[in-house]
């Protein structure tokens, strides 16, 4: 009889016990429910391009030296071409910027002055100001013929002293390109001898942890084996961008060969970037359709909007203007194997609309995200948990990097209650990460429990993507959202 | 410079009338051997009695250059000069073919020829056979004479046909259409012969001799032809054949193989469609058309209207000659010259109207320049009228040339042409301005042309008019092509049968891959406008001295993952003028149109800036494939590497998995724990 006693009242702990684990303390309203989102149409694409670390960047010279030696010019503000650029690319929104910080004044210098570190700052802040992040480069060199080349010693003796305010701006950074060596920092037309894996190496180790490094061509990056631990943070950025097509004067990067090969393969996992050729330049080789395709196999993460576009001024009929008149459809992504949402097709009412290869462009490089459905589970009560599992897609032609995401609890006037991390947003690639012709639109499952607030009232269940600086990102959903928070959910306890 | 090839649209027909796919066509090819090839003699030579025995010495028997027949080396002309024929003269007229060398009748179901018909005109005596009768028999040696069991179904197929057709015989006779030209295919087992007795067969004689004898021949009915004589070894019903154990099959009626297929469907579809509304092709030389009712004047009586051979127009069909012993033209006499169509044809879906003339030498009151108009006379619902070009534009194409030109025409309609002109009129139904009939050619009829020169006659000497045609689909792409039956195809530049080198002269070959796209050469503009999912307009700028212009449009090739990218030529278009419609286009497709400007000796004189453009959707598009990414898709780090971290869901499982083994360690424990106790109990 006291055996049957002790089994009983063990049965009943355990019981207890599990009811504990799945409902949280106290009682309340028991939710288990699926919701279903509705994604934007085309009306809703424009405010998704203000989503931070991604799509359209600017360019700017930043003369951190201030000298006019070398062919440099003296910049009184360090940060005036920033700020110039950002205004003139107002409408399109872009919220990165590649600045050149060019140390040419310093090139002999084994230690930088302290003047160098407020002109960098004085960038930094006026990024803060403006709202974009950084993609930052160094260099000496302004032309192909060495002019401003520095030494390894100097170089690797600067990257050291650069990393603190790396470090200290690391919220601004987008990616660190590596620069340093050769014309405009893109490790070519040198003339001194150069250890390129100790430049590449004292590269990363200048940046900040958290941040990828750049790197002009698959070349850099292969002084590596794949097996060294800053191989995988180490991405691309093609500046020499002519779309997927054959171009003799694109090096080795041309579809079907190694270089072109090597960055469809990494590109899942690392941000890609890149520029074109100026207008006056290239302009009819620059064809969208190519650009769309090259884009996509390389999983672009951003790309220049200088170039080629209307930095001699608009209607120069440089090639992005064109993209501006040229329509994408359906049928051609769909033949093409690019992803896309056919909702982009469409407009609130149901009726087709036409999309231009630059609208398609600037809404689908980098991530593009869309809340799917939502199950909810859990009892609505003071100081309980609700199990949250979220079906995302991304329809971007990258993964969300330098992006970070979870579910909150908000009160009524969107302040944040209680949150939790969730997700991989670096992961969240919209195809196969290992094979790129694999077309199939993934489904990213992203699960957590959000504790509930100890009071009770009215809330919000939210779900949060935004980046190291805090910027939010919006989803394609027409669901109610404020500064990074996506309501998926109200309810009261 | 080209040999007569027919189209091989047929096949494109053969696939819409005749069940059998083209593969299965070859596949099912006749298989014969040539028996006669008639390339013992060069053309102009008179063939004697050892190789063709002519049965009156008035009929001669011609080596001529090949009608076309496949196989046939050279043709064989027979000859009389007075009307003969089985039909009109009691007797034999006809012409023993002896092979060179007995052609043996051991497994030969049939025996083919390819001739070409005499055609059947109204005889002294009134009458009009209105077939092209012929007795083919054999010659099998001693006293063997075979001919046609009455009933015997033959076998013909015209030279633009795309199927045999049958035909009974007459007693032993064949009446074929009158003019025919083609292949005749015999049964071998259908002949009779009365020295083979039962038990024997046919099959185990040769034949030494085909005797050809014909209803209806000589003077206004013309020659008759043979081009090639063939065996065959397996009859199929297929309009392919393999000859003399060829490998791959060919088109009777074109002599191509199905690899010819695409220059050939590319000169097909490059062709404007045209209608004949006469061409007097079937007419002797010397015919009388005054006399015979075809031809009338108005304001003049002296004019004699009488076909000619040779002097132009396509494939050189005969000629009006228009002759009067005095001058007439616009500035005195003002005569008329009607030509009726032989048939009345329905106007529904006239473009253009094409004839061939050639001018009288200048009036002496206008020298150095030539002058014209014309007409085209029609009815509906009994009402005639009268149609001009009045201040209408009109092309011309002087013979040689091969490039079009603008006529200025005034408010009369009369043209102005180069002195001495001849060649080709070119005018749109809808530049003839006076009584148009652009918008009501439903249920109207054509029945003829009226024609004025500035002068014909006296000094002036005389003018010719050639065909007149009805052009039904211009196609603006090259108007130098044409063709009247879907399957051959004519140059008007040449006056001859084109071949694919008449459109390929200077075009690409679609089934090279390009690295790159041509690089531009001129800053002249070129663009494209009007994209539908299967046409677009590509226009340009005009380069000065450019011949005519090639259209290449382009598209991408390879572009999956790790292929190199190429570009493949679609298709290449001669044209003239500046702006081409391109057709049959694949939908949501790139293309990339190259403007080349030609010269005179076909090669580019500009290439112009590529212009791209994207086809609209057909409506396959469908959206992606969806699918759950697995654990490993989720678990790639934003560091490049694989984390360490199990995704949340993973953690959840984790949990769960980890309360259910304690449940089972604590129910494990406390069981050990009673059992134990128990055991306890009972010491």
């Amino acid at each position: 009889m006291k055996t049957r006693i002790i089994s009983l009242i063990l049965c009943i702990a355990v019981l207890l016990g599990l009811c504990s684990c799945a409902g949280g303390s106290g009682s309340g309203v028991t939710v288990d429910e699926t919701l279903e989102f509705e994604p934007i149409t085309s009306e809703g694409d424009k405010l998704l391009r203000y989503n931070p670390d991604r799509a359209w960047r600017l360019e700017a010279y930043c003369n951190i030296s201030n000298t006019s030696a070398d062919g440099q010019t003296v910049q009184v503000d360090p940060a005036s071409n920033v700020k110039r650029n950002v205004q003139k690319y107002a409408e399109f929104t872009p919220q990165l910027c590649q600045v050149y910080f060019y140390l040419t004044g310093h090139k002999n210098e084994p230690t930088l002055p302290e003047s160098v570190f407020e002109r960098i700052q004085t960038v930094f802040d006026a990024a803060e100001d403006l709202g974009i992040k950084l993609l930052v480069r160094f260099a000496y060199q302004g032309d192909m013929q060495g002019t401003g080349e520095a030494s390894d010693e100097i170089m690797l003796g600067h990257m050291k002293q650069l990393k603190p305010i790396l470090e200290k701006n690391v919220k601004l950074i987008h990616t660190v390109e590596a620069g340093f060596l050769g014309s405009w920092g893109e490790w070519h037309s040198y003339n001194m001898e150069h250890d390129k894996e100790a430049l590449l190496r004292g590269i990363v180790e200048m940046t900040p942890e958290e941040l990828f490094v750049q790197v002009r061509y698959p070349g850099i990056k292969n002084v590596l084996i794949q097996t060294d631990p800053i191989y995988k943070r180490i991405g691309f950025h093609d500046d020499s961008f002519f779309g997927y097509r054959y171009c003799s004067s694109a090096s080795t990067l041309n579809p079907g060969e190694s270089d072109w090969n090597q960055i469809i393969r990494e590109a899942s996992r690392v941000p890609v970037g890149g520029e074109t050729f100026w207008g006056y330049e290239h302009d009819e080789m620059i064809d969208g359709y190519d650009s769309i395709l090259q884009f996509s196999a390389f999983r672009q993460n951003s790309f220049s909007i200088y170039h080629s576009f209307i930095e001699d001024g608009v209607g120069m009929g440089y090639a992005m203007e064109d993209w501006q008149k040229e329509y994408v459809t359906e049928g051609w992504l769909a033949k093409n194997n690019i992803i896309y949402t056919p909702n982009y097709f469409l407009d609130k009412d149901g009726n087709k609309v036409q999309r231009t290869v630059f609208e398609f462009v600037s809404d689908y490089m980098g991530y593009k995200l869309e809340a799917r459905s939502a199950d909810i589970k859990g009892a609505l009560a003071k100081s309980g948990s609700l199990n949250v599992s979220l079906d995302l897609v991304n329809y971007g032609f990258s993964a969300a990097f330098n992006m970070y995401s979870g579910f909150a609890v908000l009160d009524e006037n969107y302040k944040v209650v209680t949150t939790v991390d969730a997700g991989t947003p670096s992961a969240w690639n919209s195809r196969n990460a290992r094979d790129y012709s694999d077309g199939t639109l993934l489904i990213h499952k992203i699960s957590a429990n959000v504790e509930l607030p100890e009071k009770s009232g009215k809330y919000k269940l939210a779900f949060w993507v935004k980046n190291s600086a805090g910027t939010g990102a919006r989803l394609g959903n027409n669901l109610d959202y404020s500064d990074g928070y996506t309501v998926l959910y109200d309810f009261e306890i | 410079m080209k040999r007569i090839i027919a189209l091989l649209t047929v096949l494109i027909l053969a696939v819409a009338v005749v069940p059998a796919p083209v593969s299965s066509a070859a596949d099912d090819a006749t298989e014969a051997v040539i028996w006669e090839d008639f390339s013992r003699r060069d053309p102009g030579e008179k063939f004697d009695d050892s190789e063709i025995i002519i049965a009156e010495k008035e009929g001669s028997a011609t080596c001529i250059e090949t009608l076309g027949a496949i196989g046939g080396v050279n043709a064989v002309r027979f000859d009389y000069t007075s009307l003969r024929g089985y039909h009109n003269i009691t007797g034999d007229q006809g012409f023993k073919l002896v092979y060179n060398k007995p052609r043996s009748l051991k497994g030969v179901s049939h025996t083919i020829y390819y001739v070409r018909m005499p055609v059947s005109r109204t005889d002294d005596a009134g009458n009009n056979w209105q077939k092209s009768g012929a007795a083919i028999m054999l010659y099998l040696g001693g006293y063997n004479w075979a001919q046609l069991k009455e009933g015997t179904i033959v076998q013909y197929l015209p030279k633009t046909g795309y199927e045999w057709k049958d035909i009974e015989t007459n007693g032993m006779y064949l009446d074929l259409p009158s003019g025919f030209e083609g292949y005749i295919k015999i049964p071998v087992d259908s002949y009779k012969c009365g020295n083979i007795t039962e038990g024997d067969s046919i099959h185990n004689y040769s034949v030494q001799q085909t005797i050809l004898q014909f209803s209806n021949m000589g003077a206004q009915c013309g020659s008759a032809y043979i081009n090639a004589v063939y065996g065959v070894a397996k009859n199929t019903d297929s309009i392919m054949v393999k000859l003399n154990g060829e490998k791959n099959a060919r088109f009777y009626t074109t002599g191509a193989t199905l690899d010819d297929i695409k220059s050939e469907k590319l000169l097909l579809d490059s062709a404007m469609r045209a209608v004949v509304l006469q061409n007097y092709a079937s007419y002797p030389a010397g015919y009388d058309l005054v006399a015979n009712g075809l031809f009338s004047t108005d304001h003049k009586k002296d004019v004699n209207a009488k076909l000619v051979e040779g002097a132009g127009g396509i494939l050189g069909n005969p000629l009006i000659e228009i002759s009067s012993e005095t001058l007439g033209g616009f500035h005195d006499s003002d005569p008329y010259y009607n030509i009726k169509y032989p048939a009345f044809t329905t106007t529904e879906g006239f473009q253009a109207i094409l004839f061939y003339v050639k001018c009288a030498g200048s009036h002496p009151l206008q020298p150095g320049r030539a002058t014209f108009r014309f007409n085209i006379a029609t009815s509906k619902n009994d009402e005639p009228r009268w149609t001009l070009l009045g201040e209408g534009k009109a092309k011309y194409l002087e013979k040689g040339s091969d490039r079009w030109k603008v006529a200025d025409s005034d408010v009369q309609g009369i043209m102005s042409l180069p002195d001495n002109f001849e060649g080709y009129i070119m005018a749109d139904i809808s530049e003839l301005l006076v009584s148009p009939i652009v918008d009501d050619l439903e249920n109207r009829t054509a029945t003829l042309s009226t024609i004025q020169f500035q002068a014909v006659g006296g000094d002036a000497g005389n003018a010719y008019v050639g065909g007149i045609y009805a052009i039904t689909d211009k196609l603006d792409r090259n108007e130098m092509l044409i063709t009247f039956n879907e399957c051959e195809v004519y140059s008007l530049s040449d006056n001859e049968y084109a071949a694919p080198a008449d459109l390929s002269a200077g075009t690409l070959d679609l089934d090279i891959d390009y690295e790159e796209l041509p690089a531009a050469t001129s800053s002249l503009k070129a663009s494209v406008s009007d994209v539908t999912e299967a046409t677009a307009k590509v226009t340009w700028d005009a380069f000065k001295g450019a011949k005519n212009y090639r259209v290449d449009l382009y598209v991408t090739q390879g572009q999956a993952e790790g292929e190199a990218v190429t570009y493949k030529c679609k298709q290449s278009i001669i044209c003239n003028g500046t702006e081409l419609t391109v057709d049959k286009l694949e939908g949501s497709t790139r293309y990339y149109a190259v403007v080349n400007a030609m010269n005179n000796s076909g090669s580019e004189a500009a290439v112009y800036l590529y212009q791209r453009f994207l086809t609209l959707d057909d409506g396959t598009a469908s959206p992606p494939k969806e699918a759950y990414a697995s654990t490993n898709e989720d678990e790639v780090a934003s560091s490049g590497a694989y984390s360490d971290k199990p995704a949340s869901a993973t953690i959840l499982l984790y949990i769960i998995i980890s309360v259910g083994v304690a449940v089972v360690i604590v129910g494990a424990v406390v069981a050990i724990i009673v059992i134990k106790k128990k055991k306890g109990a009972k010491k």
